[in-house]
């Protein structure tokens, strides 16, 4: 049975797994800032469709950048 | 059988007011201080200044330097000492990136970079790779405790 209100969506898939040149690492704000909100929260899994083992990685990694003023703690939208 | 080394690498944020050479001088001395505790130096990279994310101690901007050592846990507890010393210093932030290697087997590397573009910090992909082997990453043990509440390893900055 196909429910006639559901919207066939793209299935996400985790930046990290397909381009593993894509760097993860504090030290390049530029690509974490993407997994931030406008408000400067991290964007949750469900959203970036991130996998778990990176998703894990970039909290750290958003954290560290955050320590050393590289992002934001928060931010105005 | 010697101690267990360990590669690290700080980033330090000095103030940006200051003239090239006391800036010169301050790594030199942060240098001095992992070299005193028989520490290597693998590589320093110099950001130049760069905007800070948000306002911290009343500045806007600051000098970043990233300096990559390798060396006993205590060149990196007494490297994070003094510069917790130093009002020069904003903040700085020093991070385990291998546990247990070996001090013979380092590349000889201690002349120092050339200036990095100080927009991009990205030529520092050297190391990023050893960052990554299975949750081995763990940061200096003497947690400050500050703000972050990072899982399994908390980074720890040291306000100065």
């Amino acid at each position: 049975m196909v429910n006639p209100y559901r919207r066939r969506r793209r299935r996400k898939v985790c930046r990290f797994c397909v381009d593993p040149s894509l760097p993860l690492d504090y030290k390049h704000p530029e690509v974490l800032r993407q997994f931030l909100s406008e408000r400067a929260k991290i964007v949750p899994r469900r959203i970036s469709g991130n996998c778990a083992y990176h998703q894990r990685r970039l909290a750290r990694e958003i954290k560290r950048a955050r320590n050393v003023a590289l992002l934001p703690f928060t931010e105005l939208p | 059988m010697a101690e267990i080394w360990h590669r690290y690498e700080s980033l330090i944020l000095f103030d940006p007011d200051l003239g090239t050479e006391a800036t010169d001088e301050l790594i030199a001395r942060a240098k001095e201080y992992i070299t005193n505790e028989s520490g290597r130096i693998l590589k320093t990279d110099r950001w130049g200044i760069r905007d800070l994310a948000f306002v911290m101690k009343g500045r806007t901007k600051a000098y970043y330097v990233l300096l990559e050592f390798a060396g006993p846990t205590r060149a990196a507890t007494e490297l994070d000492r003094r510069l917790n010393l130093l009002d020069t210093v904003l903040k700085f932030q020093t991070i385990k990136l291998e546990k247990r290697i070996d001090p013979d087997a380092l590349p000889e590397e201690p002349q120092e970079g050339a200036p990095a573009p100080a927009s991009e910090p990205g030529p520092t992909e050297a190391e990023s790779g050893p960052e990554d082997p299975a949750g081995a990453p763990s940061e200096t043990g003497s947690a400050e405790g500050a703000e972050a509440a990072a899982p399994e390893g908390a980074s720890e900055e040291h306000v100065s």
